[in-house]
C-alpha cells in the first residue's frame, strides 16, 4: 500500500511536469505511451511501486477523456484516440519484451 | 506547497484506483476506476491538485492498455471500444453538471 502511494505521487508528479512542457493533446499521448512501454517492462520486477503506483498514476484515462470533449474537433479528436490506443497497445507490447 | 498537495492527491489516487480495481476481475477493476474518474474529472474541470493530481492518478491509461493486451482478439478489442464509449459518457455527463451548475 506504501509502495503504490509513493509510486503514484511521484507518478503524478512527473505528469504534471510534462503537462508543462507540451501542450494538449501532446502532453497526454506522451505520458501515455511512455507509461505503457515502462508498466510493461516493470510489471513483473516491481509490480506495486512502479507498476500500480507509478506507471498507473504517469498515465491518466480522465485527462484523456476530458481533452476528447472539451479541447479538440472531431477530426483532431478521432485521429488522438486512434493514436493513442495504437501507440500505447504498441508500446506496452515492446516493453513487455524489453 | 501545491507541489506536496498535488504529490499527495497523487498517492491518494493511486492508492484509491488499488483498492477499487482489486475488488473486481481483470478487466472491469480498471474500467470502473477509468469511468468513475472520467466523470469526477468531467464535472471537477480544470483543477491542479483534484483534476490532474487525484482524478489523472486514480485513472490509468498504462494498466488499461496492459489488461488489453493480455485478452483475446474480441475481448481486447471489446475493453477499447467499452472503455471509450462508457469513458466519454461519463466524462461528458461530468462536464455536463459542471456547466450547468
Amino acid at each position: 500500500m506504501l509502495a503504490v502511494f509513493a509510486g503514484g505521487c511521484l507518478g503524478a508528479l512527473a505528469r504534471a511536469g510534462v503537462n508543462e512542457l507540451l501542450p494538449v493533446p501532446w502532453h497526454t499521448l506522451l505520458v501515455n505511451v511512455l507509461g505503457a512501454f515502462i508498466l510493461g517492462a516493470v510489471v513483473t520486477r516491481s509490480p506495486r511501486f512502479l507498476g500500480t503506483g507509478f506507471c498507473g498514476a504517469f498515465t491518466t484515462f480522465s485527462t484523456m477523456q476530458v481533452e476528447l470533449l472539451e479541447d479538440l474537433a472531431l477530426g483532431e479528436a478521432i485521429a488522438y484516440a486512434v493514436a493513442s490506443v495504437v501507440l500505447g497497445y504498441a508500446a506496452v507490447t515492446l516493453g513487455r519484451r524489453v | 506547497m501545491t507541489v506536496l498537495l498535488l504529490a499527495l492527491a497523487g498517492g491518494l489516487g493511486a492508492v484509491s484506483r488499488f483498492l477499487l480495481s482489486s475488488r473486481l476481475p481483470v478487466p472491469f477493476g480498471t474500467l470502473a476506476v477509468n469511468v468513475s474518474g472520467a466523470f469526477v474529472l468531467g464535472l471537477i474541470g480544470e483543477n491542479l491538485v483534484l483534476g490532474t493530481g487525484f482524478a489523472g492518478a486514480y485513472t490509468t491509461f498504462s494498466t488499461w492498455m496492459l489488461e488489453t493486451e493480455r485478452l483475446s482478439k474480441p475481448a481486447a478489442a471489446l475493453n477499447i471500444v467499452g472503455s471509450l464509449a462508457l469513458g466519454l459518457a461519463a466524462a461528458q455527463l461530468g462536464i455536463t453538471l459542471r456547466t450547468a451548475g
